[in-house]
Parts: structure tokens; sequence; C-alpha cells
């Protein structure tokens, strides 16, 4: 599949982008999944949760234990009231108007108040009385005073000169040092009274009450913020009734908070960030969870209006909702009230409210932080990817854009300088190597002039279609009028075909191929071609090679032939007949006579080289001359030629060139220097094509066999290769051969066969008997035959000697032979070791030399001296063996002189012993002479049971044969049945 | 392609860091709509000019501030003393203090003890000297306090005195007498007239002896002595390098004492309660001399009892002075102090006082809180009768007076110096408290049966008012070069 092509940009962009949007997606997910936006909610609620809890503990620490603590308050009016009730200062009915007794009662009363009120640090007090039914009240106004602090944090101010009055008789205004306020009336309108809650609800419900409970149990905070008649303030209060002891309510004592006091209580900017929340004071009137707000604080910045909101609690009321579900209050309740109070059915909550954006607002911060920030870093990060890409791209687009135009224009790239260090080491690197190839190329082009041969090339790209190709290259190949721009890859093929088939051409020994092309004046020119092709890509190279051609062609021939003949030499003939053997057709039957000039170097020596310089002249004449035309004549080295009859028919029409041709050598005839006349002779060997060989060097190597053969016997004629004789010949060449390199490599081997006692049949003596495992060479004959040709006999007597010995050694050690057994030895008569080799036998066997029995095989002749030499051998046993006794050899005379311990009595005495009374007859002489001068008879070659009986009974006293066990590497044990033979014989004595 | 992405990313580029930009050029201002800073302003206000002053404020907020971030809140701290004491226990860190606001108003030595404890900033930097110079020289230089140009008080309304009367009452008592309303131009003829009041009122119980009425009372006793001083040719006070001079001059402080405390025993003069202004409502006393924006408590209807309260009409009159004197008039009125704080609540500061003293929202202000405009342009009555701002026919008939006051007077006020308030306390209660303590008992003597001639002769002997000079001069000479 082909790899789609793909710019740089994109294969830069791609797996950026790949990256960028996963690390994006892998973040969103954090976001998501990571719980984080929802803690930071809960977290916020719980931060409201807290601050509220705080606050309203504060609040209502403040209105529980300060502000609605008026018990002393009350008491001490209670008492002073009571007092002037007694002293009769005042009458119930004087609280109704405005009396000088009930003036002085709010006179006395007033310091009271303003102590109150300033250590309560409350905005307002007042007391109202009443001594009337509260509905006929409604129609007069009410006595009764009521201070305002607007400033109830700071210090009190000197002579309360931050106090004004809102309600009080003018005889108390005029009295004291306290302003009015711009809505100061004498006395309580019934708008300001009776129907006001503050007034109202805690005077009527302790009246119609009966007044059982205490003052305090009647006590009531508003849950509407009012305002008195004329002023612009609003508040809230908290108020008692005053009950006598005796049960009568008189009035109403009371202390009020504006609203804007109870805001600055409520630092609503504590709740939320930026305040954008609020306190909520609110009133859950019948337990129905529905809130009534009753004081806000903090700005209504987002907030509506308060009274349209609705708000409900949460069923464990510690949260509320508003019905538009826009807001959310974290509530905590106010206890105002004891259980079953009066008003405990006035639920009071401070919340802590906000709408549930701001609330929320850190969390969905945070949101927008993170969501912008996945949003910017995937812009960035996009941005940043597209702006690397580019960067990282241009540089590399704008240097290949230069290339390809470049490569338009066939012009040196002009590489703009990028500013990336190693894109314009790259550029640089690339103009240097273009610059460095034109400067090559022209300096190729150079040379090419100035060499001494014309040289001429080509280049084809198959890839992008271009051509190159020297000016000369046609017209050096011999071709002209082509126009070299418009050529093509195709074109030039083509030429390049027709001129390889019309020209004549040989390979030369380099591979490459060498065009001879005919010049206008009839001579050649060689020119040598080479292609390559690499790739796509082919690159010719021809050179005119025509004068080191010529010079080749000259060297070759003068090579080839010979300078005194003017025959083939051995190189000129091997090539000849190389090619002429790749043709059988053309060789048909062919003759290879070898021919060796007789005499040749008697002749030199004689009359000098001049002279045998002639003689090889002449004989080579003479070889030319009197053979067909198609016949190869050679002088192959000195005084050997070959003549190579082919082309015929049969083996008879060479024979008769051949028998014509010696019939000629046979006519030449020279003088002499001395004058005499001189035959030429010369000795020949032939050899036949196809008959005797197929192969040049053997037919050269069967025609020279054959030569020796006639040059051993009767020089001056010639004999027809035979392979028989060859054969033998190699046969016998081989044995030796291998003769030699047995003795080389000591590779010979000893077998043993056991010699038995006839006795009982124990093994007595091993034999050691030589096995030969070569190629052609078996037999022992054969090698005691070759070592008494080759006069190698004592390398054969050594190594009998030594490997024998090893052998057997190798056996004892092995327990293969029992240790008191004998060694036999074949040792050759007329042979001996030298001292220094009998000095290293003994050194490396002494301790078997005393079993050691030196064999002697019967010969012609035996050297007694030097046998008795052998038995100088330092400590030898001095046991001979006398072999084949009674096969010739004048035995009897060995066996006086040897005076043998052992004789063995010869296997062809053995042989049907049985059944022969003469060989018995030997036997019996042999043991009756040996027996009495103390010799042991051996009988060896027992090949049947009857002979075996034989022998034992004609008193032999050693048995060796076939029968009890055949020799072996490792010896046999005797043969079981020759074992009873043997028992069952002298069972039978 | 690649272009055009080459081009968005420099767009991308260039756009950040013209937000960046943005966001420097932002520190030159560092006032933020989104993030508004919140500025407390404490005043002592009340009723009416609480009211003027708390509209402007929720006006301020809902324009001007919520464009540029600015939420304004003010809170009265009950009269000017308390708010002094606050302002400076808030300053020194006093245990149990509130917070230091960014803005409270103080008149110059209270704004100078805050200057010493180093609380206060210098407002010039931030106001061009166009912008300074529109205000009423005397009123900026107010805060000049070591004469280097310095602005640490600004002035934000200021008031003078004038006389009050009930008209309806007058009138009744003039058309019986022959009184003329010229006669109480002077001080002079102003404690005649009270007498002859007092005299006319007592005649109409013949069967009950001495109950005549009291005509006048005084609000801001120490203005009466320091600018009567200051008519009658010297000036009580005098400071250089912060450092008081005494000059409490026995003779003047005579006519001083003539003409307050010896027709306050006899009756003709009154004062209870803490304004005048009460004692007009209650009936108490018919006219007197106090600050052009106490006008504005100036009742519609006299109660003097539940049963008894009839309306009333009010006319206002230049305040009366010494005759012969050298023409002074009171100029007070607290400025705005701006504390310390984070450029940020400056800026606020700054901008919020501007804006109040525009000439629309200064003469709004006047016109509801009986102040005067505080700058050359808006302190006209021209200026404010044109201004289309709604007038109350109390403030119609004030403010022209006052502007006129102003303008045709040389205004004076005290110059700040160490524990000046103290001083002028003791201007305030010295002459007063004697004066009701000693009505007291001549009030008891004349219940008591003796004529008002015995009952007062003991108060209006020579030694009575130099063991009153020598115990006032002692607690004075306390004060000097502290």
């Amino acid at each position: 599949m082909k790899k789609r092509d793909r710019t740089i940009f994109r294969e830069l962009l791609l797996p950026l982008i790949c990256v960028l949007v996963f690390e994006t997606l892998f973040m969103i997910c954090a976001i998501v999944f990571g719980g984080v936006i929802g803690k930071l909610n809960d977290n916020a609620t719980d931060m409201l949760a807290q601050q509220t809890e705080n606050r309203g503990n504060y609040l209502l620490n403040e209105m529980i234990r300060n502000w609605s603590d008026l018990e002393m308050l009350s008491d001490s009016i209670d008492a002073k009231f009571s007092e002037k009730l007694a002293l009769e200062e005042l009458t119930f009915d004087d609280l109704n108007e405005n009396s000088a007794g009930c003036v002085e009662l709010l006179k006395e009363i007033s310091p009271e108040l303003i102590d109150t009120m300033y250590s309560k640090k409350i905005s307002g007090i007042f007391v109202i009385l009443n001594a009337q039914e509260p509905n006929t009240a409604a129609a007069k106004s009410l006595q009764g005073i009521y201070l305002r602090d607007l400033d109830p944090m700071a210090t009190p101010s000197e002579r309360n000169a931050d106090l004004l009055w809102e309600r009080a008789p003018a005889e108390i205004v005029r009295s004291g040092y306290i302003a009015t306020d711009t809505g100061w009336k004498p006395g309580f309108s019934a708008s300001d009274s009776v129907e006001q809650d503050f007034f109202y609800k805690p005077y009527e419900t302790a009246y119609a009450d009966g007044c059982r409970l205490n003052e305090k149990d009647y006590g009531y905070w508003t849950t509407t913020p009012y305002s008195l008649e004329g002023d612009t303030h609003t508040a809230i209060s908290y108020s008692v009734p005053l009950i006598l002891e005796d049960g009568t309510v008189y009035g109403v004592l009371g202390i009020e908070l504006l609203t804007d006091y109870i805001n600055s209580l409520l630092p609503s900017e504590e709740l939320l960030d930026k305040k954008q929340g609020s306190y909520l004071l609110a009133v859950d009137f019948d337990s129905d969870r529905y809130l009534t707000p009753i004081v806000i604080s903090g700005d209504t910045i987002g907030l509506q209006d308060v009274t349209d909101m609705q708000l409900t609690l949460s069923e464990d009321f510690c949260s509320a909702e508003s019905a538009d579900k826009n807001y959310y209050g974290a509530a905590k309740h106010l206890a105002l009230y004891r259980n079953n109070a009066p008003f405990d059915t006035d639920q009071w909550y401070l919340l802590g409210i906000g709408t549930k954006r701001s609330l929320f607002a850190f969390s969905r911060q945070m949101q927008r932080i993170l969501f912008i920030s996945v949003v910017l870093t995937f812009i960035i990060g996009f941005a940043g990817i597209l702006y690397a890409s580019y960067r990282l791209s241009k540089p590399i687009r704008t240097l290949s854009e230069e290339v390809a135009k470049a490569q338009q224009d066939n012009s040196m790239p002009q590489l703009p300088p990028t500013g990336i260090r190693e894109i314009d080491r790259f550029a640089d690197s690339i103009t240097c190597l273009g610059r460095e190839v034109v400067v090559s190329s022209t300096r190729l082009l150079s040379i090419m002039d100035m060499a001494s041969v014309e040289l001429a090339g080509y280049e084809l790209e198959e890839e992008t279609g271009h051509v190159y190709v020297t000016d000369n290259y046609f017209s050096l190949l011999g071709i002209t009028g082509i126009d070299q721009t418009t050529l093509n890859i195709q074109k030039f093929m083509t030429l390049q075909e027709h001129l390889h088939q019309s020209l004549d051409y040989f390979d030369a020994e380099d591979g490459s191929i060498v065009y001879s092309v005919p010049q206008p004046d009839k001579s050649l020119r060689y020119l040598r071609y080479e292609h390559q092709q690499k790739d796509r890509r082919h690159i010719g190279l021809i050179e005119d090679v025509t004068a080191s051609t010529l010079e080749k062609m000259r060297i070759e021939r003068e090579r080839d032939s010979d300078g005194l003949t003017k025959l083939y030499a051995r190189r000129g003939f091997k090539r000849e007949a190389d090619r002429l053997f790749l043709k059988p057709d053309l060789l048909k039957h062919a003759g290879l006579l070898m021919i060796d000039l007789d005499n040749l170097k008697t002749t030199n020596d004689r009359f000098g080289h001049n002279f045998g310089d002639l003689y090889i002249q002449t004989a080579g004449r003479c070889f030319v001359e009197n053979t067909p035309e198609n016949t190869l004549c050679a002088r192959m080295s000195g005084d050997e030629f070959i003549v190579f009859f082919y082309g015929y028919d049969s083996r008879d029409e060479i024979r008769q060139k051949v028998a014509a041709l010696y019939r000629a050598i046979g006519d030449v005839e020279f003088v002499l220097p001395n004058g005499d006349n001189m035959g030429l002779s010369a000795s020949g060997g032939v050899a036949w094509y196809p008959e005797d060989s197929m192969n040049l060097s053997e037919l050269m190597k069967y025609a020279d066999f054959a030569m020796y053969q006639v040059k051993r016997s009767k020089k001056g004629a010639y004999r027809e290769f035979d392979i028989k004789i060859y054969e033998e010949h190699l046969m016998q060449n081989q044995n030796r051969m291998e003769f030699h390199k047995m003795l080389e490599t000591q590779d010979i081997n000893y077998f043993f066969q056991p010699i038995f006692s006839s006795a009982d049949g124990a093994a007595y003596a091993f034999e050691a008997l030589m096995r030969v495992n070569l190629p052609t060479l078996r037999s022992p004959e054969t090698v005691l035959r070759l070592a008494k040709e080759e006069g190698r006999m004592h390398d054969i007597e050594y190594l009998t000697l030594f490997r024998a010995t090893e052998c057997y050694r190798v056996l004892l050690e092995r327990g293969a032979v029992p240790q008191e057994a004998l060694l036999f030895v074949n040792s050759i008569a007329n042979e001996r070791m030298t001292e220094e080799e009998e000095q290293r036998y003994h050194e490396q066997y002494h301790e078997l030399q005393s079993r050691v029995v030196v064999e002697i095989t019967e010969a012609e002749h035996l050297d007694m001296d030097l046998i008795h030499k052998k038995s100088s051998v330092e400590n030898f046993s001095g046991m001979f063996a006398l072999d084949d006794y009674g096969s010739g050899y004048n035995s009897e005379l060995n066996l006086l002189s040897l005076k043998p311990k052992f004789v063995k009595v010869d296997i062809s005495i053995v042989r049907d012993v049985d059944t022969d009374l003469n060989k018995q007859q030997i036997i019996i002489n042999i043991v009756n002479y040996a027996h009495k001068r103390d010799m042991i008879i051996i009988a060896e070659g027992i090949e049947t049971s009857n002979e075996l009986i034989k022998v034992m009974e004609l008193g032999v006293d050693l048995l060796q044969g076939y029968y009890l066990a055949r020799p072996a590497e490792v010896p046999l044990s005797i043969n079981a049945e020759a074992l009873d033979v043997i028992r069952n014989f002298h069972a039978n004595e | 392609m690649i272009r055009n992405k080459t081009t968005a990313l420099c767009l991308i580029l260039a756009m950040s860091a013209a937000f960046s930009g943005c966001a420097e050029k932002g520190a030159k201002s560092p006032l933020d709509a989104k993030n508004p800073v919140t500025i407390e302003v404490w005043n002592y206000y009340n009723g009416d000019q609480l009211t003027a002053f708390d509209n402007l404020v929720s006006t301020f907020n809902e324009s001007v501030g919520k464009e540029k971030g600015i939420i304004v809140k003010s809170s009265s701290q009950g009269s000017v003393n308390d708010l002094e004491t606050n302002a400076l226990a808030a300053i020194r860190g006093e245990v149990g203090a509130a917070e230091v606001p960014n803005i409270f108003m103080a008149y110059a030595d209270t704004a100078y003890t805050a200057d010493q404890l180093g609380g206060i900033v210098d407002l010039k930097p931030y106001l061009t000297e166009e912008e300074a110079a529109a205000y009423i020289d005397s009123y900026i230089k107010e805060g000049d306090f070591n004469g280097s140009g310095e602005i640490k008080i600004f002035p934000m309304a200021k008031s003078t005195e004038v006389l009050v009367l009930n008209k309806t009452d007058w009138d009744a008592f003039a058309a019986e007498t022959g009184a003329r309303i010229d006669d109480l131009a002077t001080i002079e003829g102003l404690t005649a007239a009270a007498q002859s009041y007092y005299e006319w009122t007592d005649a109409k119980t013949p069967d009950v002896p001495e109950d005549g009425s009291a005509l006048y009372g005084r609000d801001a006793m120490a203005n009466y002595i320091l600018v009567g001083s200051m008519q009658l040719g010297t000036e009580l006070f005098t400071v250089s390098d912060g450092k008081m001079t005494l000059h409490f001059e026995k003779d003047i402080v005579r006519k001083l004492w003539d003409n307050y405390y010896i027709p306050f025993i006899k009756g003709y003069f009154a004062a209870s309660g803490r304004f005048r202004s009460d004692d007009i409502k209650t009936g108490n006393i018919i006219a007197y001399v106090g600050s052009s924006s106490g006008v504005s408590f100036f009742p519609d209807t006299v109660i003097k009892s539940e049963q008894n309260s009839y309306p009333i009409e009010m006319e206002v009159l230049p305040c009366p002075a010494f005759l012969g004197g050298d023409s002074y008039a009171v100029q007070q009125g607290a400025g705005m102090v701006v504390t310390k704080g984070s450029e940020t609540e400056l800026y606020g500061c700054v901008e919020f006082l501007k804006w109040f003293t525009a000439d629309s929202q200064n003469i709004l202000f006047s016109v509801q809180s009986g102040y005067l405009p505080v700058t050359k342009t808006a302190n006209n009555k021209t200026a404010i009768l044109d201004s289309g701002a709604q007038i109350n026919p109390n403030m119609e008939k004030t403010l022209p007076v006052a502007v006129d006051t102003v303008n045709e007077n040389q205004t004076y006020t005290t110059k700040a110096f160490a524990d000046a308030t103290k001083a002028r306390t003791i201007l305030e209660y010295s002459m007063s408290d004697r004066a009701v303590q000693d009505r007291g008992i001549v009030a008891q003597r004349l219940a008591d049966g003796q004529s008002l001639e015995d009952a007062a002769s003991e108060f209006c002997a020579d030694a009575y008012f130099d063991e009153w000079y020598a115990e006032t001069l002692e607690q004075l000479q306390a004060f000097e070069n502290k």
C-alpha cells in the first residue's frame, strides 16, 4: 500500500492536536466528575449557615437577656406608682389625662428610663399609661413618654444631648435638656397606642387574661415595623404590660429598636462577598413554615422588595427558600417566648439570605474560570500548535520549494536562511553538496576531456525521466545526427539496444563489454562499455580502449605461440583446444598425439643448443607439414609436442593420418655438424576422443602415459593408450602411496589369535597378526612385498614390535588377556631394530619383554648372526619361535641354528593331517625331536576337529587355528566345540 | 489558510496585551463599578437635615455611585459633640470604639485634633486648582492648618445665625405695644424689646404677679460671646501656630453679661430644653437666635399643652448685633474630613464630596436643610431661588437672610487650637448655666412673693459679675498656650 503523501505541517499538527484534544477532554472530565463544584456549593451554604447561627445567637442573646429584660424597670415603676397611689398624690383617673400627678410620675421615672435606654443600648424606650378599658381608650390620647436615641451605640452625651422626645408632656420637655423631635407630641394619640400592637397586644392580653401571669409572660415583640405619627423612622419594639400587685393593668412599658439600628447590628456584609447577602428577621406566625419578613438589613442590591419575597422554611427549619427559588437563606430560630406564652405562636427567625446566584458565585466563578481555562488552554494550545507547526514547516517548505524551483531551472538553489539552526545547517550542507557536485561534475568533465583516452557516458533517471548524455557519446559509438535535447529514456534505450545488436563486441575480463566500432579508415576502434544500475538510475560509461586492446591482443598472440617453431605454445594450444572442446560436433572423433623428441638431450650435449633448436624447428615444421590443415600442432615444452587431430568420422581415419605422420618423421634427415646424417626420432602416444576421454587434460594425460610407455620400451615409435595398463599402473602407484602413508602415520593395527594348551585348552599365548585397512592395500603380504620392494623392511620390523607390544599392553591393562600368557610377535628375520630403538623399546615395554616370543618366519636364508643379535635386546626373554616349520626353506637347518623355544608346524602340514600319514610322520618326528630338546611344538592352522584330535594324538603341545579361535582385535576365547573335543580327548585317554 | 491562523493568533495576542493594558490604565482610577467601594459617612444631622442628606446620598448611590462603583453609607451620630467624640475615639483606636469612618463631619478644632493624630487626608491633590477655587475662600481656608494651602476640611454646608421669630405672637405684641421689628436689629434693642414683652405679657394676668413671658432665647451661647466680642472689637481667642492667646476683656464681657445674663434672670430671656426651637414649640419664647440650619426645626404649631395649641407663622431676621459694633457674623457648620484609607476609598470620598457640593446638589441640600451652599456661584440668593429646587416657605424666608448675612458681613469662625472644643464649651455653658441656675432662684423668690427687683438684685450686683468673671477667666486661661 502506498503511503499517502503528507506535508510536514500536517504531520506535526495532527498528533499534537490529538494530544491537545485528549488533554482538554481530560480536564473537562476532571471538572465535571471531580465533585469539586458541589463541594464548593456545600461550603458556601455551610458558611452562610455558620454566620447566621453566630449572628442569630448574638441577636437572640441581646433580645432575651438584654433588651427584653425589663423586670427591674417595671418593678420600679410599679413601686413608684403604688407609692403615689398610697400617698394619694395620684389616682388611676389621673393617668388618663395631663394631670400634674401624671406628669410628675412620668418626670420621676424619666431618669430611670434614660438610664435603661443607655445601658441597654436601645434606640428608644417608652411608657404609655392607661387606666381605662382598652376599647374606650381609643377615644382619647394617652399619657406617657417616648424617648429616642438615634445613636444607641455611642456613649451617652452630656446633658442627654443626643436624646429626643418623641412623646412627652410639654412640662417635661421644658424642664429638661432634651430636645424634641420634629414629630414631638405631648401625648399618644389612638393611632400611636391602642391601634398599635406594641401597646394593645400586651395590654389587652394581660387585661383579658386577668393578669394571671407575670408581666414578663405577656411580653410581646412587634412583628411589623411601625412609625409613630409624624415620625419618619420605623421601628420594632418589645413591650410588657405594667401590672400592679393587685393585678391592675395601668400601662405598657417598652423598648424600641429602630429598624436602621437593627440593621446596623446585622452586618450583612459578613454573609457573602461583595455585600450581596442580607439578614432578614422574619416570623412564622402559625408554624406553617411560611415566613413574614420584618426587617431586612444590608444593601438590597439584587434583592427584590421584601414584601414580595415569599419565603418558606425547609422542613428542618434550618434553611429557607423563596417561592421563585432564586433566594436561599440559612435560618436561625430565635426562641423569644417561652412555651405556651401568649405569643409563642410567633416563631422568629433570623435568615442569612442571598440570591443563589451570589451564594454560589464562587463555585460559579470557579466553574467559569475552569471553563475559561479549558477554553483558553485549548485555544492557546491550538494556536501554539498551529504556530509551531507553521513555524517549523514553513522554512522546510520554503526550502523544498526553492529546491524544486532550482531543479526546474537547472540552477543552483538559493536557500534562504530560516533561522532554525539545524535546518539552516542542513540547507547549507545541501547547497554545499550541490555546489560540490556541480564542481566535481565539471571537474569530472574536464578530467574526461584531459584524459588520454576518450571517455563518454550517460545517466538516466527513470523516476524523473532525466537523460544526461555527454556530447561525444554517440559520435564515439559511430552514430551521428542525434539530437540530444529531444532524447528521452525510451529513445535512448532503443538506440543503445540497436548499437548492441549491430556492433561486434567481446566480454572483457572485468565483466564489461568491449565494442569494436569500425572506423572510416577501416580500422577498428575498441570501446569499453560499462553499465551500472542503481535502483532506477542507469549510469553508463564508454572508454576508448583501442590502444590497450590492440596492445593486449599483440601480447596475447605472442604468448600463445612458440617463438622457435611458430607453433602454438602451451597456452595457445590450451585456448584453441578449449574452444574446440566446447563444440563436440566440431571435434567428432579426435586423436591427441603426444610426441616427445628422442635424443634431444644428447643432441644438445653433443652439438650445442643451436643445433638442438634446429632439431626442434625441423621437427615442428615436419609436424605441420605432414598433417592436415585442421590439425592443431603445439610445442608444449622443450622436446614435447602435441598434434591434435579432430573432425574425423572414425579412429581409423586418424590412425592413417598418424601413421602418415610417422612415416614422414622417419624420412627426415639431418646433416650433423660432424657431417654424419641423423634422422628425426620421436616417441608418441595417442589418446582418443571421445573413446578414452572427453576431457582435454585427461586425454593429454593418457597420451602422455602411452608415450612414456613407448619411451621406456622402444623409442621412435608410437602406441595407443590402453586403459587397462593405465589402471594397473595406477593401482600399483596407489598401493605404494598408501604403504608410504601407512608408514608415515603408523596406521597399522594388530589382531591377536590365541594359542591354546593341548592339555586343558587354556590360552597359553597370543600371536600378534598385522591388519592393514587401507583403500587398496589390505593384505599383510602386499605390505611385506612393498616393504621389500621399497626397502622399508626395517620400518615394518620396528612398527610390528612397537605396535604389537603396545596393542597387547592395552589388552593386558583391560584384562582381555591372562596375565601369564606369552606374546608371539612376527619378526623379519633379516632385520633388526637399531640400538636406539631397542633401548626405547626396553624403556617402554620392559615389564612385557620377558613374555615376548620373537617368531622368525622361515626365509630363503636366515642371517643367524643378525638373529642372535636380536636376542641382545636388553631384558629380552630369549625365546624364539620358528614359524612355518615344514613349509620348505631348510627347516631342519634353521631348527638347528636357531634353537627356538617354540616350533610352529606349518598349516600345510596340519591341513588334513588326520588323513595323511606322511604329515603325521613329520609331526611325530618333530615332536620327538623337539621334546627331547625341551622345545614346544605348536600346531597352527587347525581348522577341523579331526585335525585337532590328530595333532593332540601326535603329542603337539600347543594349538592354534580358526577351529579354536579366529584372530580378533580383542582375543576371542576358545571355541566351545573345540574345548569339548580337547576335554573328550583327554577323558578318553 | 495558515496565514489566516497566524493572523488570528496575532489578534489574540494583541487583544490580551490590550486587556492587560486596560487593566494598568484602570489602576489610575481604582474605582470599579463591578466591585464598588463602600464609603462610610458620619454626620450629626437630625430631622429634615438628615432626611435631606440621606435623600441626596441615595440619589448619589443610584446615579454616580452606581456608575462609578461607590456606595455611600451615611449614619447620624446624633449630635455634633457625639460625632466628634466618636470619631476621635475611633481614630485613636480606643477600646469599644467603632471603626473609623471614611468621612466624618467635623468643626475645625476637631479636624485639627484628628489631624494632629495623623488620621486625616489632605484633599488638595485630589482637586484641581479650578475646583478648589470654586469654593468660598474662607471656607476652603478653614482646613489649611499649617498655612501651606492644604485642604483638610472639605466645605460641605455652612450656616450662619439668624433671628427667627414667631411672627404670629410677635404681631399680637407689636400691635398692642407698638414694638417695631427693627428693634430686633441690635442686641440692645432686643433686650429692651424683651423687657417690654415680659411686661406686656405680665400685664395680661394682673392677678398673677411676675408671670411675664420671655421673648427671646439663644442657641449656641459660645457664638454669642465670640461674635459679640468680635463685634465689640476684640477677638477672644487669637491663635498662632496652634496656640491660643486669650483676650477675655472684662468690659466687653460685661456688656455681653448685661445683654444675656441680666435679662435672663429677669425672665425676659429664656432657655429650657435643648434647643430654642423647642421653646418656640412649647410657647416658652417667641424669638430666638440660632443657626440658619436650625430653622427647619421651627414648628408650625405652638403646643403649650394638648389642649392649648395654635398654628404660628415664622419670620426670619438677621442676627442682631451690638449697636455700633463691627459687622461680624458667625460662619459655622462642620466640614467633611476624609480619613486615611485605601486609594480606592479616597477616590470614592472625593468623588462623593465633589458631587455633593456641585451647585445643583448643594442648593438642593440648602433648601431642604437650611444650610448654605459652599461655592461662590451657589451661595447666591438668585441662584438659590432660580435653581428650581422645591423650597418650603420657611426656607424661602431663611436662605436669603442667611446668604445676605454671610455675604454682607465679615464671617467669623474660631480658629483651631488644642482643646478649642472644651474652651468653647466653657463659653457655651458658663454664662448660660449660671443664668438658668440663678433664674431658678429668682423664680423661686418670685413665687415666694418677692418683687422682681428684689429677687434679682443679688445677681445684678457688680461683685457677682466679678466673681463669675474671675471664675470663667480662670477656666479659660487653662487653655491658653497649650
